[in-house]
């Protein structure tokens, strides 16, 4: 009998931590628990704000060395309108159609805010949705030295979720965009500016004169990105390589 | 004790309903949008002081690049240095040369015995070149000033001397003219100029470019003879310094001064403007771009160049042309994507 009632206790407490652990869980399966796209964002903010902040009090807000670029929000707005609508499977059974973008970057996130509309499969009924998604991978391609972004996930919202299925459609569909759904809709996306790894001196070729081309190698990469007022600030660090010279020779 | 497991159970269970739950929605948000508005004027008010800041607000353009003087200064100085070092300046053709005339006084007053000519063929003779360590400043509004000191090598070669006189009135009645070459050796001395110029910076929308502007490219290169050859053109103008040629009237040791005198001076070398290069800066902008795979198109316009204190700022306007094409019908995240 004491052996049962032990065991049962132990039951007990095992479902009671079973249950506990789903719950405090603050996964996206958790519908109670999932925090609203405003929530998300603001304690994202807040987080960025503090050290913006800091760094502002301080007096190094854009403290560089090298090259800074500043790249409007207005600009990464119109570079992903250009490619609305976008369309697909983006895992979970859902599919999703985002057919317009607006972005803000203030107060350290660069916010992207995708709307559209979520199906399930290829059923007719689905729900308006809001995707709240932030440009965060900022890196210099290794050959072409060409700004990329890579764009993840805040939150999403979704007008009619009970549209969009049961159990927590959201929080599934959140998770199946987070979990390469948004990289197969947005996918990378590229700035138009540069920064090279090497400073390049043309060559001279004439009668009297003949010098080769030079390039002085150059190492480059992103220090770190801010965003505030609109922009994203992107430091990217500058340096020169050490090379040998070569030789030229003028007939005078 | 059953009881204590019991109670520890729902307790567990409790606990997690309550930590599930935690403060409401609206309380959360009320505090977050709190710290929210605190955060934001800290940083509008600190930022609003920071001079870069207020530079960057000022310039217009959807991309803004801000280079620091320090890396201009460095790529600039670097440039610039390729421009001059390890430059061989063939001076072969060239030619230096002096003539004049000599008069004697008479009681018919001064009259002309003849003139002489002294000319150098440098032939084999090479300059060469090497840079220093060039002074660079920024200068408002687009300007990199460079002072660059070029340090011209020792360098010894084959050279040719000729010297001419030719007799003139009565002079020509007991003179022969006369004209005598020979070969001696020269050098480069050592030596040091700085070349003073600047590169002026512009921005054409896509490039950042910096061109050269060295309005004096001229190089002084002094040059003299080894002592066999000081002693070869003495002994070629004393060898003429006999009767019926005259060469008594042109001292040797005056020729040689002469000739050094010519050689102290030496000669004026121009470097070729080609040599000067415009350089691209490394920061570009591009009229094409991939987003999502796919082609976009953007027109440039450049906006602003400048340099604010020690930073220069340039910025581009870009207008992204609508797309043709069908949309990008993505495909479910295969496992790989899932993985990452």
């Amino acid at each position: 009998m004491r052996i049962f009632r032990t065991v049962a206790a132990v039951l007990l407490v095992g479902l009671a931590l079973v249950l506990g652990l789903r719950r405090l869980r603050l996964s996206p399966s958790s519908s109670r628990l999932r925090v609203s796209a405003q929530e998300a964002l603001l304690a994202r903010q807040n987080q960025e704000l503090v050290k913006l902040a800091s760094a502002a009090e301080r007096g190094t807000l854009l403290d560089f060395k090298g090259v800074l670029i500043v790249v409007d929000q207005v600009l990464v707005q119109d570079l992903l309108r250009a490619v609305m609508p976008l369309d697909g499977d983006v895992g979970g059974g859902f599919r999703v159609q985002i057919d317009a973008v607006d972005a803000a970057f203030g107060d350290g996130v660069a916010l992207v805010r995708l709307s559209g509309r979520a199906n399930v499969g290829t059923a007719s009924v689905g729900s308006p949705i809001t995707v709240f998604a932030a440009v965060d991978v900022v890196s210099l391609d290794p050959v072409s030295g060409i700004l990329q972004c890579g764009v993840s996930i805040i939150s999403v919202e979704a007008q009619d979720a009970a549209a969009l299925g049961r159990n927590d459609p959201v929080g599934r569909l959140t998770e199946a965009l987070t979990h390469g759904g948004l990289s197969m809709l947005v996918g990378s996306l590229e700035i138009p500016v540069s920064v090279e790894n090497k400073l390049s001196i043309p060559a001279v070729e004439s009668k009297r004169l003949r010098i080769e081309s030079e390039d002085l190698p150059l190492t480059i990469a992103v220090q770190q990105v801010k965003v505030f007022g609109g922009r994203l600030w992107v430091f990217v660090d500058v340096a020169l390589a050490p090379r040998p010279t070569p030789r030229a020779e003028v007939k005078s | 004790m059953n009881r204590g497991r019991i109670a520890l159970a729902l307790g567990v269970l409790a606990s997690a309903g309550c930590a599930a739950k935690g403060p409401d929605s609206a309380t959360r948000m009320a505090r977050l949008k709190a710290s929210y508005d605190h955060l934001h004027d800290r940083l509008e008010k600190a930022a609003a002081t920071e001079p870069l800041v207020s530079s960057a607000f000022a310039t217009r353009g959807q991309v803004v690049v801000a280079i620091r003087s320090g890396l201009i200064e460095e790529l600039a100085g670097n440039v610039a240095r390729r421009y001059l070092d390890h430059v061989k300046v063939d001076l072969s053709g060239f030619e230096t040369e002096k003539d004049g005339e000599i008069e004697q006084k008479t009681f018919l007053g001064k009259l002309s015995l003849g003139e002489w000519r002294v000319a150098v063929d440098l032939g084999g003779l090479v300059g060469d070149l090497r840079a220093g360590s060039p002074r660079v400043g920024l200068r408002a509004p687009d300007l990199i000033d460079i002072e660059l000191p070029v340090d011209v090598r020792q360098t010894e070669g084959a050279a040719t001397l000729r010297f001419s006189w030719d007799s003139s009135g009565l002079a020509k009645l007991v003179c022969k003219d006369f004209e005598l070459t020979r070969d001696i050796h020269g050098r480069v001395l050592p030596q040091r100029h700085v070349l003073a110029g600047a590169l002026r910076l512009a921005n054409d929308g896509e490039n950042l470019t910096a061109t050269p502007e060295f309005p004096d490219r001229h190089v002084q290169l002094k040059l003299d003879l080894t002592d066999a050859s000081w002693a070869t053109v003495e002994e070629a103008l004393r060898s003429q310094n006999t009767s019926g040629k005259c060469g008594m009237l042109m001292k040797p040791d005056k020729g040689v001064a002469l000739l050094k005198d010519l050689a102290a001076r030496g000669i004026s070398v121009s470097l070729p403007k080609k040599m000067f290069r415009t350089v691209t800066l490394p920061a570009r902008m591009h009229e094409s771009v991939k987003v999502n795979k796919r082609r976009v198109r953007v027109a440039l316009t450049a906006q602003k160049l400048r340099i604010d204190g020690a930073t220069l700022w340039s910025s581009v306007a870009l207008h992204v042309q609508p797309t043709a094409g069908p949309a990008i019908v993505a495909r479910e995240p295969d496992r790989e994507a899932r993985k990452r």
